[in-house]
């Protein structure tokens, strides 16, 4: 009786397994089946936005705005398109990218950020101001800066800080982003200056602006941005900084004043040559000589005898490009100091340049410079090297 | 009494002919869209210029379905290239999930395009015709023979996606590559007429790249770097390496369009 009761125990469960496993296996399969339908649904979406963006970009140029796709998507679906149209107003200018922002505007996309800006999560705020920045939404930036003043120190407030660049309306909102993110004294004057050439303003014209004023992180802001141009406005910038007691700004304003200029007056000379920083009398003497100003060989006949070693080596190469007056100059003073260590190591620098100058005879320029050096450094030492004849 | 015989192309290309002249003489420009398909029925057609004249309305659309040569045309009056392509977008959308599709939807409009002549238009109908059997992509239809060929090495894809379809266009051919060394190597294999170059490729940097293509004997080319390198050291440097131009990203492709013009057209 006992053993009866446990087989019949034992079949009643194998049913209940047998069905378990019957529930299981078609509720596999119904999971299996949905997901090949997403993936052939969203396969087919791909070939149709692929179509769709091939349209965009063939049309990206021309004078007829862009239609809206021809089929209706949901949230995923919208969300590949932003980013794919997020990264055409990355990579093009101009014509080209006014019609992604059009579009971005026409489909909705930018309506939707400003919403989820004004009422979303802080998480969706983040995500919002950074697809707000890619589309350039001009009307997002008040939300934006307040949304920045009251933001912590993290790297979310990058975010948000160049997302305000890109949609500038003009210089007022870059300095505003700058004076809110400069209040958390950590510099940061490479990332800001990365982050304004991002606006769509003159960063020039601002960059000048911030050398003149008062605040020395604007000074550093200002004096990293113009690091790289050339023009004489620059130079007329930061010319009030080639006095700055901070050192610092001093060194950074004479590199972009020397380097922008096409003449340096002899006061300016005469001042940058006289200064206690070494590095600051090298620029001097680097710059007579990219500018070829042979007017100031005299001035660099001085430096040849600064009490800087480094600062004598670069007068002494600069001589060498002002051509045959420099170098007479250079083998003079050389002549003059014989027996001193300095004379020692002017001697030494002329053989050195002499040897180094003929490896390279192919080039006529310094086949001339060659020949000039050996000429002087014979008629002041006495000593005889071979002179090639230019044909 | 004098017998012309015509095939079934002549025939079709004659009636495109047709259709072409009385559209451009009254709206200036005509798209046209051909794509081979299977049967399809008055019905269909109906349905499928509705959809087309619904989304774009400023457009009278005619469709057709050429029963010898299994080919469905459509004519857009006043149909530019672009309200043309996006006109076959619609028609692609409805035909492929009914399986009527059998090859590319050619896009043209004429005179952009090409001047609509009876050789320009049997052209266009062989394009669509040998395009049967294949997959059903939006192509374009375009006079310009592809002489001049260009090598694009740039590791961003939409870049060069975007280049390529706007030279495809212009009618050039365009030959593509991700990174520095498959940029040598196929421009060893194909020895294009012009090179195209970021700066930061993987693998060979595009310095490397350019001194490599310049040391090879038999090039004559020239190479246009295209970067987001903004400085001038960078400019300098690719200068001396032997770049004959530089453009800086963000692109303006009308820039990019002339500066490969002008250093073809000299080659």
């Amino acid at each position: 009786m006992f053993v009866y009761i446990n087989i019949e125990v034992a079949i009643k469960f194998l049913y209940v397994l047998i069905l378990l496993n019957v529930v299981f296996a078609v509720v596999v399969y119904a999971m299996k089946i949905k997901k090949l339908r997403r993936t052939r649904t969203e396969r087919r979406f791909e070939v149709k936005i692929k179509d769709y963006l091939t349209y965009v970009l063939v049309n990206i140029e021309g004078k007829e705005p862009l239609h809206a796709p021809p089929f209706s998507m949901n949230k995923v679906e919208q969300e590949a398109m932003q980013e794919r149209l997020n990264d055409m107003i990355e990579n093009f200018t101009g014509a080209a990218r006014e019609k992604c922002m059009e579009l971005c505007e026409r489909l909705g996309l930018v309506q939707i950020h400003l919403d989820r800006m004004k009422k979303g999560s802080y998480s969706m705020k983040i995500d919002a101001a950074y697809h707000l920045g890619c589309m350039r939404v001009r009307e997002a930036v008040p939300a934006m800066l307040k949304f920045l003043q009251t933001h912590k120190l993290n790297s979310s407030l990058f975010v948000i800080a160049r997302a305000i660049a890109k949609c500038a309306r003009d210089e007022r909102d870059v300095k505003e982003m700058v004076r809110i993110v400069l209040r958390h004294n950590k510099g940061f004057y490479d990332l800001l200056v990365d982050m304004i050439k991002e606006a769509d303003i003159d960063h020039g014209a601002l960059f000048a602006e911030f050398v003149q004023q008062e605040n020395h992180e604007f000074i550093h802001i200002g004096l990293r941005g113009l690091k790289d141009y050339t023009e004489p406005t620059a130079a007329s910038a930061v010319y009030r900084l080639i006095d700055s007691s901070d050192a610092t700004i001093q060194y950074k304003a004479v590199e972009i004043y020397l380097k922008s200029v096409h003449f340096i007056p002899r006061n300016v000379v005469q001042k940058l040559l006289r200064h206690p920083r070494e590095e600051v009398r090298i620029l001097a003497v680097q710059a007579i000589a990219d500018l070829k100003l042979a007017t100031y060989i005299d001035v660099m006949r001085n430096a040849l005898l600064d009490e800087s070693m480094r600062v004598s080596d670069a007068s002494a190469k600069g001589l060498l490009l002002l051509g045959e007056e420099g170098i007479a100059e250079l083998c003079g003073v050389a002549a003059e100091v014989r027996g001193s260590e300095q004379g020692e190591y002017l001697h030494m620098l002329i053989e050195e340049q002499i040897h180094s100058l003929s490896l390279q005879l192919h080039d006529l320029d310094r086949l001339t410079r060659y020949n000039s050096l050996v000429y002087h450094y014979g008629k002041t030492f006495g000593k005889t090297k071979r002179i090639y004849r230019v044909v | 009494m004098a017998i012309v015989i015509r095939n079934s192309i002549q025939e079709i290309t004659l009636q495109l002919l047709q259709y072409i002249h009385s559209a451009t003489a009254k709206s200036g420009s005509c798209g046209v869209i051909l794509a081979p398909c299977a049967k399809t029925n008055p019905k269909t057609l109906e349905q499928a210029k509705g959809l087309m004249s619904k989304n774009d309305a400023s457009l009278s659309v005619q469709l057709f379905y050429d029963d010898p040569n299994q080919v469905l045309c459509a004519v857009l009056d006043g149909g530019t290239l672009g309200s043309t392509h996006y006109a076959s977008l619609v028609l692609k959308d409805f035909l492929q999930p009914q399986h009527l599709l059998q090859g590319h939807l050619i896009v043209s409009s004429f005179p952009e395009s090409a001047k609509p002549t009876e050789s320009a238009i049997a052209a266009f109908l062989q394009q669509a015709i040998l395009s049967k059997g294949n997959e059903d992509d939006i192509r374009f239809y375009t006079a310009a023979h592809a002489e001049t060929s260009v090598l694009l090495a740039d590791p961003d894809d939409l870049v060069r996606e975007f280049i390529k379809i706007r030279l495809d266009l212009k009618g050039y051919r365009v030959y593509e590559a991700k990174d520095g060394q498959e940029a040598y190597e196929e421009f060893v294999r194909r020895l294009p007429d012009l090179v195209i170059t970021e700066l930061n490729l993987p693998i060979m940097d595009g310095y490397q790249l350019i001194r490599s293509i310049q040391r090879h004997d038999s090039y004559e080319g020239k190479v246009i770097v295209l970067t987001d390198k903004q400085l001038s050291e960078n400019r300098s440097r690719a200068y001396e390496s032997g770049a004959a131009d530089y453009v800086t990203k963000p692109l303006s492709i009308s820039e990019l369009e002339w500066k490969i013009k002008r250093l073809t057209s000299n080659s």
